[in-house]
């Protein structure tokens, strides 16, 4: 029943359809005065009562009642109380204008009147009630269209903005900038460890860049990646940084939402490491059992409670992500462990990846 | 000034730090660099014995950051302030009169960087007293976060402590279920009068 309720919410302006309705009965009522014998002023007075009450009742079976039985279109509600008004309003327009009785029944020439003006009144109004509904459908019509352009310009707006966002989160300027001055810097110094970290370099960008078109990536991918970045991080922070990698192989082939391993890692670093002046260790441990994948990333950083709980967003997200792929199977946790550090372990349910 | 000037360089990462030294010996020969540090801690110890004339800060590093540590400071120096590409305190800095350099540091700039300085110490100027602006850069990094939704919830079970996914407490899922169907019934209740 919503679209017999929605158009009420476009309906035109009151003081525009008053305005309509005199007009329409005031063309009426000109038609009426000249077979008549009263004045014309009282016919057109007549008339006017007649539109103003068509119009009421019009207005009032737009909304009311909220809720008609589904065999009862509204548009039929509105003709129907239109069809009964117009009769029962003549007559109380003859009433109130013969003085408050019904004593002008007996004159033939005020019945005869009193049948012209319910028949034309019948004739006309359903239509100018039935051209209003058409013009007001197309109005909503309109507008809907209108807000579902931009609904879905506003959706195609949000999505190029999450692509832009998950791009900056993979290419990470901020990152690239501080590895490139390491690089620059063994450059300049002629340092034979230079090409070996370029070469780091370029396959963390190769890992990290073609993830934007894909949903999946394989369990191998994502560790080549985790690995790639923590060796530069290893070069920016050779005294504070420690890490090891120890992934099943059969658990390699295994789907998995891009970037996952990289964000645990990151944060490890972002929140556990880097924050520390002595540094610390990541662990990653990926092992394939019971039919699914458990991913443990732990580190020796700051832990939860002196990184003031900042990795919220990032590891949200991941987990959203993980729902998303994988649906109520996955599950997720972070926790402080002694002395200090974080571990996230994840558990998803382990896929092969088609390639 | 009769002594040759003197320098403390304080990052964190040990390649930029030697980066900045060898361009700062190509740069400005007769600079000495007395100290190295590599956190705002260290580099604030290192200032008490050393006393160098200027001290180049990276702003993030671990423990105490460079703002910090120049803060320590004050204006018992010349401060030149070396920052990340995008951290916006560059923003910050481009509105202060604060000297600062952005990674990786290019020839050119530091060389407009040292020749301000050179000045600044012949004319035996005092350095700028950058309480005021520093406090307020501080306090512009570290501002508190927009608020967002509540999404964990830390717990202390045992030993460790716990961050728990708010839609998995029971208590919290069941209470707004709750709440969203009385919302329903009195909508129902408004439509049928």
């Amino acid at each position: 029943m919503t679209t017999s309720i929605a158009p009420t919410l476009l309906a035109s302006p009151p003081g525009r359809r008053l305005l309509v309705t005199l007009a329409c009965a005031t063309f009426i009522g000109l038609l009426n005065s000249l077979p008549s014998v009263s004045p014309t002023l009282l016919v057109l007075a007549r008339a006017w009562l007649v539109g103003i009450v068509a119009l009421g009742v019009f207005i009032l079976f737009e909304r009311w009642p909220r809720r008609l039985p589904a065999f009862l279109a509204r548009w039929v509600w509105q003709l129907l109380g239109i069809i009964m008004a117009i009769p029962l309003a003549t007559l109380s327009a003859y009433w109130l204008t013969t003085g408050g009785t019904f004593q002008f029944l007996q004159d033939p020439l005020a019945r005869n009147g009193l049948m012209i003006m319910t028949v034309t009144g019948l004739l006309f109004a359903p239509w100018i009630a039935l051209t209003a509904m058409l013009r007001q459908r197309e109005a909503f019509a309109r507008t809907q269209e209108l807000a579902f352009a931009l609904e879905r310009s506003e959706l195609e707006r949000q999505a190029v903005d999450a692509r832009m966002r998950l791009l900056q989160a993979q290419i990470q300027p901020h990152f690239l900038f501080n590895t490139l001055a390491n690089v620059q810097a063994l450059v300049d110094t002629g340092s034979p460890k230079a090409s070996q970290v370029l070469a780091t370099l370029i396959s963390y960008l190769r890992a990290a860049v073609p993830r934007l078109e894909e949903s999946f990536s394989s369990l191998e991918d994502e560790v080549a990646l985790a690995r790639a970045y923590l060796e530069l991080m290893h070069l920016r922070m050779p005294d504070r940084l420690q890490f090891s990698i120890d992934i099943g192989a059969d658990a390699l082939g295994l789907r998995c939402p891009p970037l996952t391993l990289l964000t645990l890692v990151e944060n490890a670093v972002r929140h556990g490491i880097d924050p520390s002046e002595e540094g610390g260790r990541i662990d990653i441990g990926i092992r394939l059992r019971d039919g699914h994948c458990h991913v443990l990333v732990s580190d020796t950083g700051v832990g939860l409670t002196r990184s003031g709980g900042n990795s919220g967003t990032g590891l949200f997200n991941l987990r959203e992500r993980l729902r998303l792929s994988f649906g109520s199977s996955t599950a997720f946790e972070l926790r402080d462990v002694k002395p200090h550090g974080v571990t996230v372990a994840l558990q998803f349910p382990a896929q092969r990846s088609a390639s | 000034m009769n002594r040759r000037p003197t320098a403390l360089i304080a990052d964190d990462e040990p390649l930029l730090r030697e980066t900045m030294v060898r361009l700062l010996a190509q740069s400005w020969p007769e600079l000495d660099v007395v100290a190295l540090a590599r956190n705002g801690r260290e580099a604030l110890a290192q200032f008490e014995t050393a006393r160098p004339d200027v001290c180049f800060l990276d702003i993030h590093m671990p423990g105490m950051s460079g703002l910090d540590a120049a803060q320590g400071i004050g204006e018992r120096a010349h401060l030149v302030f070396v920052t990340a590409f995008d951290e916006y305190a560059v923003r910050a800095f481009a509105h202060g009169a604060l000297d600062y350099l952005v990674k990786p540091v290019e020839p050119a700039r530091l060389a407009e960087t040292t020749a301000r300085l050179r000045r600044r110490l012949q004319a035996d100027e005092p350095a700028l007293n950058t309480d005021a602006l520093l406090r307020q850069l501080s306090s512009k990094l570290n501002k508190e976060p927009a608020p967002q939704f509540l999404r964990w919830i830390r717990a202390t079970i045992g030993q460790a402590l716990h961050l728990i996914p708010v839609d998995q407490i029971d208590y919290l899922v069941r209470t707004s279920v709750i709440r969203w169907w009385r919302g329903m019934t009195r909508m129902a209740r408004q439509l049928m009068h």
